[in-house]
């Protein structure tokens, strides 16, 4: 039964929208902040969910490049 | 006409490349209210069906799929033509120079090209809504959603318009149109199937998918299709294919995909559950956790594929996509690093449930298709939020990669079909088709919904 997930309390999420779109080159306009900030503060949720895993941040992460896959 | 069936007549003379085309294109035509097909290759099929009928009157082997008309979702590349994606983030791109792997080998096997079909913007959805093209109507019922984000492929399979269709499956978008609007469906291995000359969506998780109307046609297909591409640098070649086994051993996934289910769906896993013979049922504990970084690498490689877009042409995508592909691109990499790694755990926690049983069967979606429009739905008494519901049994699956089939019958309450996965291990697609076949002897089968009109 999926669970209403809430982010990490303190997490600004239309703070980090505004100070993080210019450093990937994104144009934020103001009218869409809200509805960005909502949709990063419900992936922060799913997130949050990720770090209560055990021992999630040991382990090896699924997509492994294979030296000399693509030569075929 | 199935897909087995259409190639016998052609490939015997008793029927022409040209005839089927025909009738194809006339269906489409009929099919027209669905809104599922956004281009009919008209031209270029009754060219290709001429080249065929010139080659089996010279003798000629024409292929195992002679003249079975095929769809493929606008994300498809279709030689000469810009390729979609169901967007205007795409208008000014280049014509694709050729067409993609996968119609080139199903079209080298004898198949033609006839149409390419509505979805999703961008392959972000679940329900077939278009802001640019339209709504995909179910053929069961024009006022619910076909699901998406294949929808399209799905609509015209399910109207008996065309017996094959391709898609594209991320987090579950061959199995909830499937499930939806009542056809087979397959998600093939991870990688198993070339992606080349398929607009991408989610690096991580994209696969190529099928539909037809039953198993057997979708093994046809799907043996045309399994070829090695040196254009894909992500293809993987497993194993070399084993026949399936004679006596399979399945078991009921619990926990997590236990609810909420509408009792048309609980009904379809207990059946699928006592056809197969599966009096377990195994767990897999990390499946929330397994959703949830399916959500969030599908966020953020979203919005990192779009990000030039966003910076250039934000004005081009529909108001469906624009705001979560700029909140994806904004994702931190601590949020997608776990997940990757969540990907590795939850891989091998399945396989782990798949040494004792070789398909686990799951429900597709929670409920039967839901309307148009709706942002929330009512499942066994809980409200469910549609675009996060409707995949909540699919997504978790799709990371671990392994092959999946939907197969799907009509609900008793519900008269809509719905759907149950069929989930086997990593290159075992012939178990996943052979236990489908063993599901639709047991009264796992939809006939087209034209036809259901016409004899109402």
């Amino acid at each position: 039964m999926p669970r209403n997930l809430t982010p990490p309390p303190g997490f600004d999420a239309e703070g980090y929208a505004r100070a993080a779109a210019p450093a990937i080159g994104l144009p934020l306009p103001e009218e869409a902040v809200a509805e960005v900030a909502a949709n990063l503060a419900r992936t922060a949720g799913f997130a949050a969910l990720l770090a209560d895993v055990p021992e999630i941040d040991t382990a090896e992460p699924a997509p492994v490049f294979r030296a000399g896959e693509g030569e075929r | 006409m199935s897909v087995v069936a259409t190639a016998a007549a052609v490939r015997s003379g008793r029927d022409t490349a040209a005839d089927t085309v025909a009738r194809a294109l006339a269906a489409l035509e009929a099919a027209g209210g669905l809104n599922a097909a956004t281009h009919v290759h008209a031209e270029r099929a009754r060219a290709r069906a001429a080249t065929l009928d010139a080659r089996i009157a010279k003798g000629d082997e024409p292929g195992p799929l002679a003249g079975v008309p095929f769809a493929v979702k606008n994300l498809f590349d279709v030689a000469g033509q810009v390729t979609r994606a169901g967007s205007r983030a795409t208008e000014a791109d280049a014509p694709a120079a050729q067409d993609a792997f996968a119609i080139r080998v199903l079209e080298a096997a004898g198949a033609v090209l006839v149409a390419s079909t509505n979805m999703d913007e961008l392959a972000y959805g679940f329900s077939g809504e278009n802001a640019h093209d339209g709504d995909t109507r179910n053929p069961h019922d024009a006022r619910l959603s076909a699901g998406g984000s294949s929808s399209g492929s799905a609509a015209l399979v399910a109207a008996g318009a065309v017996p094959l269709a391709l898609g594209t499956d991320t987090n579950g978008s061959v199995r909830v149109p499937a499930a939806l609007s009542g056809v087979v469906g397959l998600k093939p291995t991870y990688g198993r199937l070339s992606r080349a000359g398929v607009h991408s969506f989610v690096h991580s998780l994209d696969h190529v998918g099928l539909f037809a109307a039953t198993a057997e046609d979708i093994g046809a297909a799907f043996a045309a299709l399994d070829a090695p591409d040196p254009d894909d640098p992500v293809q993987a070649r497993g194993p070399a294919p084993r026949p399936a086994k004679q006596d399979l051993r399945a078991a009921r996934l619990g926990g997590w995909f236990a609810a909420p289910l509408h009792p048309d769906v609980a009904e379809a896993v207990e059946a699928a559950g006592a056809a197969l013979g599966a009096s377990r049922s195994a767990e897999l504990t990390l499946a929330e956790a397994a959703r949830a970084a399916a959500f969030v690498i599908t966020t953020a490689e979203g919005g990192q594929r779009h990000l030039a877009g966003l910076a250039r042409h934000p004005e081009r995508f529909g108001p469906l996509v624009r705001d979560r592909l700029r909140a994806g691109a904004l994702v931190p990499a601590a949020w997608t690093g776990r997940a990757q790694k969540l990907r590795r755990r939850v891989t091998d926690e399945l396989a782990a449930l798949h040494r004792d049983a070789d398909i686990l069967i799951a429900p597709a979606t929670p409920c039967p298709a839901f309307p148009l429009g709706a942002a929330e739905h009512e499942v066994a008494g809980e409200t469910l939020p549609i675009r996060l519901g409707i995949g909540m049994f699919t997504q978790p699956l799709t990371l671990t990669g392994v092959p999946i089939g939907v197969a799907v019958r009509r609900g008793a309450r519900s008269g809509l079909p719905v759907g149950v996965q069929v989930i086997g291990r990593p290159f075992e697609e012939e178990a996943v088709l052979a236990a489908m076949t063993r599901l639709e002897r047991e009264g796992f089968v939809m006939p087209p919904a034209a036809q259901e009109t016409a004899h109402a």
